[in-house]
């Protein structure tokens, strides 16, 4: 089936994101043919066997291409996570009263696995990841798979997907473990049953922008997180109600959106998913994680690249007027990687800065990378290789 | 055909193409379906029974599987399929699905009541379905227009009438869901949604029963913020606060009421409910300025008490009057008109009138009078369905 969509699309002269929309309105949202999908894919074909899944991996944005397959493992409230296993990407059965569908009990992730030049595949810190979920969890009453269990998912799912990621320099396979309270339950309280899945789909540049500069929009009016809210951990909680804000940002041409802090609505905090950082001279700051921001492990990663390389890295309380007398501007996440930000507008006033390739953002971004995709040596630990 | 589909599945989404062959309109032909239903069944169940086989005297809050639950989904362009019927049971969903991923739902809460003649009422669903839409605008979903909304919530009422417990002993919650269905990766709104209802018979939601509660006020952490979804009943607004229930359920309390985040300084609802405090003829509830959600039995009750001579203030409630309150009260479809004894704000535990003869309990009683149909209903505000 998938190389009938992919001849499909091939054959017909459309912009990529039409296909990618055609395939996703074929087989995901018509829960029919999903499920017809499922069958079809159950039998195994001599796709198995080759090196890449049929994708234009010139030409790859940030949509979903679900990867073959993806990673189920249970538990009760008060049990442990087994029995982790494979299965072909497909859809998943809920009661309509799971605790994730009535009350928002869930929490993701997310990490990539890249192709290094040999063909090995790369993880990136993948523990950080389970920690970070584990964290996540207990804030949201939910039982969590140990660190060892998640990364074991996270590594069958880069292996099992090895067709699915993408080419050396291509992108990489976006990986997204997700963990929902999926029992049933009626009066608000945690769930009885959770279910941890992993799902992957090759990605490239997360911004429509690609690797162009970003334009960020300071937002006053909507608010990310409030001190003692769930904004620390990475809590399904904290994306839906951003949407309204981030949807007129873009509608008014911006790339995404740098939010305030919910008591003074003076400092920054972080952009809709992504750390932000602010150079001036040899000094770089970035927002202190005091509970409301996510503590991202590319920004953690960087903070680290960037004291190495001699920079002076400062967390702190950062003030709007800080960043609009900045020289550089970059957000940071896995989605995102470094990405330089061109302009910032606050208040009708808009401010450029320093992009390019001379800029402290590029160095330390093509250090990251370098790390990611294994072109630079790995003295930190960094890297788990597979395969 | 249909009907042999809807006794014999374990009914999962996917049927819902199949039954949808054969659509119900309207409330009469869902009636019909569940009459022919239930005569099939001859064998596996009484046929004459009225009522399902519940042990009506002890239910509590917890979820009882019934038989039916109706659904529809958007289109791209943002309107709704006519919905239908399925038996209830597990949905499908793609992993990737908004609600999963991005948290991209709203909940409503509403109570179907059989009245002493047998009639079943609803209770303002007018007012949750445009509840419903208000919060749709602000989460960026599509939503059913109020028609559809008060349409699947008759269809899921009836179709499930044997669970509405007889008149006095409780009521069928009804539970209308919409979130984001379709798959998406980066952080976006879903392009699909689904339109969800389900129901379970309930009578008290504490295990208090009906005794007064006992509130912690939580100074730490708050439900909502100004900028944030509290105003809408996202259901973003409920998984945070697990924690915070769980620590003062831990420690005696009924439930956790929640201050403004802005400058913990005043108070503003309980997790799923809003609350009001009696002094002498004056009744005094938190506005809703953007971070508390509008009730819509915090409505009624405010309209019943003016009706009844009290004088209303909704305004900035410091936390500091709670010391000086007569009664207090929580106001939700799930609690109910529900008595506060004592409420406890930095070790400091206050005491409130509770009984008979009392404000709450008068007020209490002339709404689910009304909601029964045991006093006249001059407002329209109950609905019979069938």
């Amino acid at each position: 089936m998938i190389k009938t969509i992919s001849s499909l699309r091939n054959s017909l002269v459309l912009p990529l994101h039409v296909h990618i929309r055609t395939l996703q309105s074929f087989s995901k949202y018509n829960v029919q043919a999903a499920s017809a999908l499922q069958e079809e894919r159950k039998k195994p074909t001599h796709q198995d066997d080759d090196e890449y899944a049929d994708m234009d991996w010139d030409n790859l944005g940030f949509g979903l291409t679900p990867a073959d397959y993806m990673y189920v493992m249970k538990c009760s409230k008060d049990g442990e996570f087994t029995k982790g296993e494979l299965s072909r990407f497909g859809n998943i059965q809920l009661s309509p009263s799971a605790g994730v569908l009535n009350y928002g009990q869930g929490v993701y992730e997310g990490t990539k696995a890249q192709r290094k030049e040999n063909g090995k595949l790369l993880l990136f810190r993948p523990d950080q990841n389970a920690v970070r979920m584990q964290i996540g969890a207990e804030r949201m009453l939910m039982p969590s798979p140990s660190v060892d269990q998640f990364v074991d998912a996270v590594k069958q799912i880069a292996s099992a997907n090895k067709r699915w990621v993408p080419p050396p320099g291509k992108g990489s396979l976006y990986i997204r473990p997700l963990l929902m309270g999926s029992g049933p339950i009626l009066g608000l309280a945690p769930a009885p049953e959770y279910t941890f899945i992993v799902y992957a789909s090759p990605v490239g540049n997360y911004f429509k922008e690609g690797v162009a500069d970003l334009n960020l929009y300071v937002e006053e009016e909507y608010v990310r997180a409030a001190p003692g809210g769930a904004g620390g951990v990475k809590s399904i909680t904290n994306y839906a109600p951003v949407l309204k804000a981030l949807r007129r940002a873009k509608s008014r041409g911006f790339s995404d959106i740098l939010y305030l802090d919910a008591v003074k609505k003076k400092y920054l905090e972080e952009a809709s998913s992504c750390n932000v950082f602010v150079v001036k001279g040899r000094t770089i700051s970035t927002p202190a994680t005091s509970g409301t921001i996510l503590e991202g492990i590319t920004r953690k990663s960087v903070m680290e690249i960037a004291s190495d390389q001699g920079y002076q890295v400062v967390e702190k309380a950062v003030h709007v007027d800080e960043v609009m007398n900045a020289d550089e501007v970059f957000c940071t996440g896995t989605a995102v990687g470094v990405a330089p930000v061109g302009t910032i507008t606050y208040q009708d006033k808009r401010v450029g800065y320093e992009t390019g390739d001379e800029s402290v953002c590029q160095k330390l971004r093509s250090v990251l990378v370098g790390l990611q995709t294994g072109t630079i040596e790995d003295t930190k630990g960094w890297i788990t290789c597979i395969n | 055909m249909a009907l042999r589909c809807l006794s014999q599945s374990s009914t999962t989404f996917s049927y819902l193409s199949k039954i949808c062959g054969f659509r119900m309109h309207g409330t009469k032909a869902a009636a019909s379906v569940v009459e022919e239903h239930v005569s099939e069944m001859v064998g596996t169940e009484r046929v004459d029974e009225d009522y399902a086989d519940v042990d009506w005297d002890n239910l509590g809050f917890s979820l009882v599987r019934t038989d039916y639950m109706f659904a529809t989904r958007s289109c791209r362009e943002g309107n709704f399929e006519q919905g239908c019927l399925s038996r209830y049971g597990n949905i499908e969903l793609n992993p990737a699905a908004g609600i999963l991923n991005y948290g991209q739902g709203l909940i409503e809460g509403m109570k179907a009541y059989r009245r002493e003649d047998g009639r079943v009422l609803l209770f303002r669903p007018e007012l949750n379905a445009v509840r419903m839409k208000k919060g749709a605008e602000r989460m960026c979903m599509h939503s059913p227009s109020v028609q559809q909304f008060i349409e699947g919530v008759k269809q899921t009422v009836l179709a499930n009438r044997r669970w509405v417990p007889p008149p006095g002993k409780g009521s069928l919650y009804l539970r209308p869901l919409l979130f984001g269905s379709g798959a998406s990766l980066g952080l976006s709104a879903a392009s699909e949604f689904t339109f969800l209802v389900f129901g379970s018979p309930v009578q008290n939601y504490f295990k208090e029963g009906t005794a007064a509660l006992n509130l912690y006020v939580e100074e730490v952490i708050p439900r909502a913020y100004l900028g944030g979804s509290g105003g809408v009943k996202s259901i973003s607004n409920y998984g945070p606060v697990l924690e915070v229930m769980r620590r003062a359920k831990a420690r005696g309390f009924s439930d956790v009421l929640y201050l403004d985040a802005e400058t913990k300084k005043n108070i503003e609802e309980v997790s799923a409910s809003n609350i009001f405090l009696v002094k002498g003829n004056t009744i005094v509830t938190p506005a809703t300025n953007g971070t508390i959600l509008g009730g819509i039995t915090r409505k009624s009750v405010i309209e019943i008490a003016i009706d009844l001579g009290y004088k209303v203030e909704e305004r900035v409630v410091p936390v500091e009057e709670l010391k000086d309150a007569e009664e207090v009260f929580c106001t939700g479809t799930a609690t109910g008109v529900a008595s506060v004894g004592s409420i406890t704000f930095q070790n400091t535990r206050t005491e409130y009138k509770v009984g008979d003869g009392l404000v709450t309990q008068q007020l209490g009683s002339i709404l689910v009078g009304i909601q029964t149909g045991s006093i006249q209903d001059i407002k329209n505000w109950v609905v019979e369905i069938d």
